[in-house]
């Protein structure tokens, strides 16, 4: 029997799931949060992803500035973790700022200040 | 006014930044401010002006703790033994492979710099457990 392409309503829970070969890919729901990926991830190849009102949470695991790479021993939790990037200058007025290199992280604040972070 | 501040030696020509190895402490951690707006910045290397200024008061000594062990967080323990280095996208600095050495062999740190000069320092491990980040 083929694996399963297309919709499916799942009655016990009052959901719509989205199944490719099988897999349940997504699920939408009317209570909570709307849509769930339980597993793959989303993948923005164009455009941004927009958080017009509510928050953006990253309840467990980082948030990555940049590719991601290897830590030599222990992968942190909780943590925003920032691949060598491009320094800002200048004023960043009403803002403030924090980007990284392979040897330091800095800050900028709104008059334009850079400094060492540590 | 560039050329003058260069000749002038007030604009250095050296750029200190983290593991220049220019001084003989441990951290090499440099303060830096700078604001194109002043165009000025203030750089202090901070572990060595700490230690000048710890030696020449007692009161800043005691405000100072130097531990020989590495504080692992996690573990809420310290470690004395240091880690061998096992990164898997980079070579270990030179700088903090003398500082290693330095701290394995209890040798001074020139002493290390000049019996060890001809080496290079750790390569990347090809495979090892390492983490994702």
């Amino acid at each position: 029997m083929p694996a399963r392409r297309g919709f499916r309503w799942d009655q016990g829970n009052s959901r719509l799931e989205v199944q490719v070969d099988g897999t349940i890919a997504a699920r939408f729901d009317d209570t909570g949060a709307y849509l769930t990926v339980p597993a793959g991830g989303i993948t923005v190849t164009a455009g941004d992803l927009t958080v017009t009102a509510g928050d953006a949470h990253v309840v467990a695991e980082n948030l990555y500035m940049g590719a991601e790479t290897a830590f030599a021993s222990t992968e942190p939790t909780s943590a925003v973790v920032f691949k060598t990037g491009t320094a800002p200058a200048g004023a960043i007025v009403t803002s403030s700022a924090v980007f990284a290199n392979d040897t330091v992280l800095r800050k900028i604040i709104a008059d334009g200040t850079v400094s060492s972070v540590g | 006014m560039l050329e003058t501040l260069l000749l002038t030696g007030q604009i250095p020509e050296i750029h200190w930044e983290h593991g220049d190895d220019l001084c003989d402490c441990t951290f090499q951690r440099i303060g830096y401010w700078t604001n194109p707006y002043l165009a000025r910045t203030l750089k202090i290397r901070l572990c060595c002006a700490w230690k000048v200024l710890a030696e020449q008061n007692p009161e800043i000594a005691a405000l100072m703790q130097e531990i020989p062990a590495y504080d692992d967080h996690n573990g809420k323990r310290w470690v004395s033994e240091p880690a061998a280095w096992n990164a898997k996208d980079h070579d270990m600095p030179r700088a903090l492979w003398h500082r290693q050495l330095s701290i394995q062999q209890d040798k001074p740190l020139e002493q290390v710099r000049r019996e060890y000069d001809h080496l290079e320092p750790p390569r990347r491990v090809r495979h090892g457990n390492t983490a994702k980040v």
